[in-house]
Parts: structure tokens; sequence; C-alpha cells
């Protein structure tokens, strides 16, 4: 009697078991995918095949920007001249997803600025740069919204790095125009990138149910609820959290 | 999505340029809710209809096979 007891309850163990398979089976899949991933192996700049290679558009002239040994090179990186754009599919961030864009990068000769690079995700709402040269002061940008840092990105001998955030989030057609932008924390700005050196630079915006992080080496930001900037608004973040680095 | 020099000058170089769209998986209710529902009802039937249960096992298992 034990016997057949213990026996039918071993199959029932067995039931349960499957039945927690067959329910596992439709468990949500984390989804971890990469939009992008440029090494410019391919030699290209202009070659559209995602994830693989992107066609980078530049607001300078075509021949200041050329791809070789694996690398984007930018012969002249005055301002507007060192720009490049290129897009992908619109992502509508839900809660607990994030996007990163992260890349690395030098300059041979650097002015004393301190904001050597900027770069940012923008919603460009099907408004497209389809060829070089047209500088990045153009109506097609008046309308773009999205999110943008600049400075000086570690990791360098002088600490992590020197950077600010920002929100665009007013009209203009000046997309590096600070006018545009709410300007969000900000680290000790101070000094310019070291030549020779390569950083790695990155940005994740994550969304939370509270709203939206913005997060570069150095600072973070968060936006409040319903704060992404798909409808023009003052975007001020409700929390931020600069990271000081002294002066070199 | 752009990248812009910002006053420096020189040449600039790029590379490894990746964006990445990650997800963080909801909390796996299904999975216990599974567990829980299996469970009772297996305490629940497996007193009165044992003989199913075998029915059931060699069914799961073709289909699941």
């Amino acid at each position: 009697m034990i016997r057949a007891f213990t026996h039918s309850w071993n199959r029932i163990g067995f039931l349960s078991l499957w039945v927690a398979l067959l329910f596992a089976g439709f468990l949500p899949q984390a989804r971890a995918t990469l939009i992008l991933n440029d090494s410019f192996s391919d030699s290209s700049r202009t070659n559209q095949s995602l994830p693989n290679s992107a066609n980078w558009v530049t607001g300078g002239p075509s021949n200041n920007a050329t791809v070789s040994n694996g690398a984007l090179t930018f012969k002249d990186a005055s301002a507007g001249q060192a720009t490049a754009m290129t897009y992908f599919s619109a992502v509508d961030l839900q809660v607990g997803e994030s996007l990163t864009l992260s890349f690395n990068y030098s300059f041979t000769q650097v002015a004393n600025a301190d904001n050597s690079l900027m770069f940012g995700l923008y919603n460009s709402g099907g408004s497209y740069v389809t060829k070089d040269g047209l500088g990045f002061n153009n109506s097609i940008f008046n309308s773009y919204t999205g999110y943008a840092t600049s400075g000086v990105f570690g990791v360098d001998p002088s600490g992590p790095g020197r950077d600010h955030i920002e929100a665009r989030d007013k009209l203009g057609n000046n997309l590096l125009s600070i006018g545009t932008y709410s300007e969000g924390p900000e680290t000790i700005q101070s000094g310019a990138a070291t030549p020779g050196q390569t950083y790695t630079a990155w940005m994740q915006i994550s969304r939370t149910a509270a709203g939206i992080t913005v997060q570069v080496p150095s600072a973070t930001a968060r936006y409040p609820k319903n704060s992404r900037p798909t409808s023009l608004q003052n975007l001020t973040p409700w929390a931020s959290s600069p990271t000081a680095i002294p002066d070199r | 999505m752009g990248i812009f020099s910002n006053g420096d000058t020189g040449s600039l170089t790029l590379d490894n340029i990746k964006l990445d769209y990650a997800g963080v998986p909801e909390p796996p209710p299904y999975l216990a809710m599974g567990i829980l529902a299996a469970t009772v009802f297996g305490r629940v039937a497996g007193r009165k209809v044992q003989g199913v249960f075998p029915f059931l096992e060699t069914q799961l298992r073709s289909l699941i096979a």
C-alpha cells in the first residue's frame, strides 16, 4: 500500500514537471539585439547592411571621411568637418530595456577644448540625410529629438573622463547648437583630450518605471516618466549625479 | 544617431561602433504558476484518478519528444 502510494506520487511529480516545462515554453525571452556592430571590416563607409555595416553620412566633404584599416578617419577634425550620421529602425524602449552606444576614438591633434567630441541618439521622425556635405545646420534636423553627450570620454590617464548630458527637446535646424538642448549634469570641464590616446566613449539610455535614465562614463541623468523627447518640451532631469573629476 | 567633432583639430579616427538594444525580462510568473497549478492539480486529482496520469504522461512525452 505504501509502495503504491509512493509510486503514484512519483508519477504526479513527473506530471508536474512536464506541465511546468510546458509553461516554461511560454516564458518571455530577454531581448538582446546588436543593432549596429560596425568594425569597418568591409572597408566601406556607405554600405548599409546592418548590423555589421552602416551607411555613415558626413556633414563635411565626402573626401574628408574615409575608411581604412578597420576604422573611419576624418582628415580634418575641425568643427563641422568631422561629423557622421547613420540611421536604424526606430526603437520604442519598454520598461527594463536599454540602448547602449559605444565606440573608440582618437585625435592626432587637439585644440585646447574640453568638448572634444559630441554624440547622440536621436529620433529623426523619418527626416533623413541622404548625402554628404549638407552640414549639420539644416532644416532636416529641425525636429530631431533625443539625448546627446559631449566631452572627453574616459578612460584616460587623468581619470574616467569629463562629459555632460543634454536632451534635445527644442526646435532648431542646427543639430549641434546647444540652444536646442536642455543641459543636464556635467562634470568639471577642463583640459583637452590627449593626442594619440584611444578613448572609449559610451552612452546608455534606459527606460525604467520612473522614466528615462541617461548614463555616460562620469554622469547620470534621470528624466521623469513620459518625458521621452518624442514631443518637444523642456527636459530637466529630476535627478542627476555628475561625478566631479579633478582638473589635470 | 550622430557623432560630431566639436572643435578639435588634426584627424579623428572612429572604430568598433556598437549599438546594443537590451531588454531585461519580466519576472517569470508563468513558471511559478505552472508549478503551483500542476502541484495542486496533482494533489487533488492524484488521489481520485491516479489511473489517468500514466496516460497523460505518455501523451505529454509523445508531444514533447
